[in-house]
């Protein structure tokens, strides 16, 4: 799946993968693939302003912390990130049913 | 030089924007590519290839930088959002201060103010609160529309609003500037302290307003 294609989402996909865990950058990078059993194709560079945009709008949280015994930048998310990928999960689903109702093959 | 560090130092010159937010961002690009190579390394990959892969993997220096340039450019305006917050009020609570302890209540001139003065001393008194209010406002609605918009658009949001906070401060000194030399301009000259204070206001507007007119590097669409 090309990075255009992901765009949109690639805030959700980040929010998903931090939900109940605290990662570093590259780590978040790892989830994503390995979730997406490697099917992600985006510049890794393109994930780390992403973070950051996350965290200025109050949806993730960050602090270095010593991770493997380096010091790296981890993320959380927050109250706000929880609520926001409860409402973006919520807009998926009805988006992936209303689509498929009209993609799945049905041709009543 | 190995290939990693060529890259951050590619990336690095093609940013601009407050240092330690930019060091922030390169050390957290660094640790991420250094993290990269060492997971290829680990699958049997020398670690010239394996640095070589991971830089691959980040994307082209000329679009990623777009993204960190977003990213950097923002942080700058919300900085001087905060600047004005806070550097207004205090200049001017300065210059008030400087004012009663060099040269007391202004009734001490024996001069009565006409009344198209008294109006626009009142209006400066309005007009030199806005800009604290802009950036306020600014930074709340930074941080919501930070939510629906991408860094990109929520930059030209910020610098306009930053423009508007910074030149709403030099207008409200001009308007006092020049209504009291027409006036008396006697009456700028209070006491030295207070006229440094004053050119320090000046000079710290002009410093305000100026990122606002600088020119910026291309930013991702």
């Amino acid at each position: 799946m090309k990075a255009d294609s992901l765009r949109g989402h690639l805030d959700a996909l980040l929010l998903a993968v931090l939900d109940g865990r605290k990662l570093h950058g590259y780590a978040i990078i790892e989830a994503l693939q390995l979730r997406s059993d490697g099917a992600l194709d985006l510049p890794t560079g393109t994930v780390y302003p992403a973070l950051r945009r996350l965290e200025r709008a109050g949806f993730l949280a960050s602090e270095w912390d010593v991770v493997s015994g380096r010091k790296r930048r981890t993320y959380k998310l927050t109250r706000s990130g929880q609520k926001a990928l409860a409402a973006e999960r919520a807009e998926w689903q009805e988006f992936t049913t209303v689509i498929g109702g009209v993609l799945g093959g049905s041709t009543a | 030089m190995s290939v990693i560090e060529a890259y951050i130092g590619d990336l690095d010159a093609r940013l601009r924007g407050p240092s330690s937010a930019k060091t922030d961002l390169l050390t957290e690009a660094r640790d991420g590519l250094a993290d990269a190579a060492e997971a290829y390394r680990e699958g049997g990959i020398d670690e010239a290839e394996a640095e070589r892969r991971a830089v691959a993997d980040f994307g082209p220096a000329s679009v990623i930088a777009r993204e960190y340039q977003a990213e950097l450019a923002l942080r700058g305006d919300i900085g001087t959002l905060w600047k004005v917050i806070v550097g207004v009020p205090l200049i001017q609570a300065g210059w008030e201060l400087a004012r009663i302890w060099t040269y007391g209540d202004w009734s001490r001139s024996g001069k009565p103010n006409p009344e198209w003065y008294t109006a626009v001393i009142e209006l400066f008194g309005v007009l030199v609160l806005v800009p604290a209010v802009i950036g306020a406002v600014s930074l709340f609605g930074a941080r919501r529309l930070g939510r629906r918009l991408d860094s990109v658009s929520l930059g030209r949001v910020t610098r306009w609003t930053v423009a508007a906070a910074a030149g709403t401060n030099l207008l409200a000194l001009l308007l006092l500037t020049v209504s009291t030399t027409v006036l008396d301009p006697s009456r700028m000259n209070v006491s030295l302290v207070c006229n440094i204070v004053a050119l320090g206001w000046v000079a710290f507007s002009f410093w305000l307003l100026s990122p606002a007119f600088r020119p910026r590097p291309a930013l991702a669409a």
